[in-house]
């Protein structure tokens, strides 16, 4: 593996093919097309994170948008959010920076992904709160950086609701997202 | 956790008279609602495979659930399944392992997602459980963990197809399509 060609951003603005990809640590990543569940699952979630446009707190945005978090990790989450103060990172071809807020559904085959590779990622590039999603499963997650390690801030499975630490009074009940 | 909650340790927990199971992680009581079939099926094919390599090598103990784990007076789990090798045969007594086993296998519920793939995570880390199987019914999932430096990385892994590789069991692997529907 030592001859492993290493990515960066710069060489996956001039790929040409029509597929989608991501890049984590310099590695090329492609990125399966989501299920009709996954998207049907993506849609609920964005009309509850309307709510933080409404209150003026922050803007967000669903894939696919790149999010460049260095040279070498170019990713895509389903969902971002960017509060007022930092929205000098929103820039006309994708967010160069760290989001506030990421979330990710969670299936079979990002599953390894989303729960080591992006973790270890998203804590080391400062996103203050994770959200993972799990539809097979049933069950939302909302990881909260403390120093640069994620600890369960809140979590549901089946019933119940998860809150963000990020964006004060903001929950989603699972019901209305699984049902 | 509360303040004023109640820690519970391994010698109350002995008194515990109902037929309810239980574990003990970090002092606080969890327990344990019945599994489901389809965790059990699970459980019984990856029983049979781990069966399989045990006759084959004739070496350790394998042991599958309800067995106590004592990891210490505060922390007593009931892994799915669980494996000691010869030269640590030691802390199985008669009515607990004592100690932490080489291996442990989660499968994963719904309800015990978090115990299992955060608190079981940190606790078998820190008491030197070498590997850590979690098999993830739902999403056809099996993560081999190995210990690198107290802490756990990912040493296979399969999605659906392919399979699942012990470190520490050598030759042992498993197919997904083996061991779910």
């Amino acid at each position: 593996m030592i001859a492993e060609k290493l990515w960066t951003y710069e060489e996956y603005l001039k790929l040409e093919d029509e597929k989608r990809y991501e890049i984590i640590d310099g590695e090329l990543l492609e990125m399966p097309t989501p299920s009709v569940k996954h998207q049907e699952i993506l849609k609920r979630l964005s009309k509850f994170f309307e709510f933080i446009e409404r209150v003026g707190m922050g803007k967000y945005y669903f894939s696919p948008l790149d999010v460049v978090l260095s040279e070498r990790d170019v990713v895509q989450p389903d969902l971002v959010v960017v509060l007022k103060e930092n929205y000098s990172i929103i820039q006309e071809r994708g967010i160069f920076g760290s989001p506030d807020i990421v979330v990710e559904v969670v299936s079979s085959l990002s599953y390894k992904k989303d729960t080591e590779e992006k973790k270890k990622l998203y804590a080391n590039c400062g996103v203050k709160e994770y959200w993972l999603v799990l539809p097979e499963l049933k069950i939302m997650e909302v990881l909260s950086l403390e120093g640069n390690i994620y600890k369960v801030y809140s979590f549901a499975c089946e019933q119940g609701k998860v809150c963000s630490k990020v964006v004060e009074n903001f929950c989603i009940d699972l019901e209305e997202v699984f049902s | 956790m509360n303040a004023t909650e109640k820690l519970w340790t391994y010698e109350e927990y002995l008194k515990l008279e109902d037929e309810k199971r239980y574990e003990i992680i970090d002092g606080e009581l969890f327990e344990m609602p019945a599994p489901s079939v389809k965790h059990q099926k699970v459980l019984w094919k990856l029983v049979k495979l781990f069966g399989q390599y045990e006759n084959k090598v004739k070496t350790g103990l394998f042991l599958s659930a309800p067995v106590d784990v004592v990891l210490s007076e505060s922390e007593v789990v009931q892994p799915d399944i669980l494996y000691v090798s010869e030269e640590r045969i030691s802390i199985v007594e008669e009515r607990a392992v004592r100690g932490a086993p080489d291996l442990v296998v989660e499968i994963v519920s719904p309800y015990s997602y978090k115990r299992d793939t955060e608190d079981k995570k940190r606790i078998y880390a820190n008491h030197g459980v070498k590997e850590y199987w979690i098999v993830l019914p739902e999403l056809k999932i099996i993560e081999v963990l190995t210990l690198e430096d107290k802490s756990y990385n990912v040493y296979s892994f399969a999605c659906e197809s392919g399979k699942a590789c012990s470190k520490l069991l050598e030759g042992f692997c498993v197919k997904p399509e083996e061991v779910f529907e």
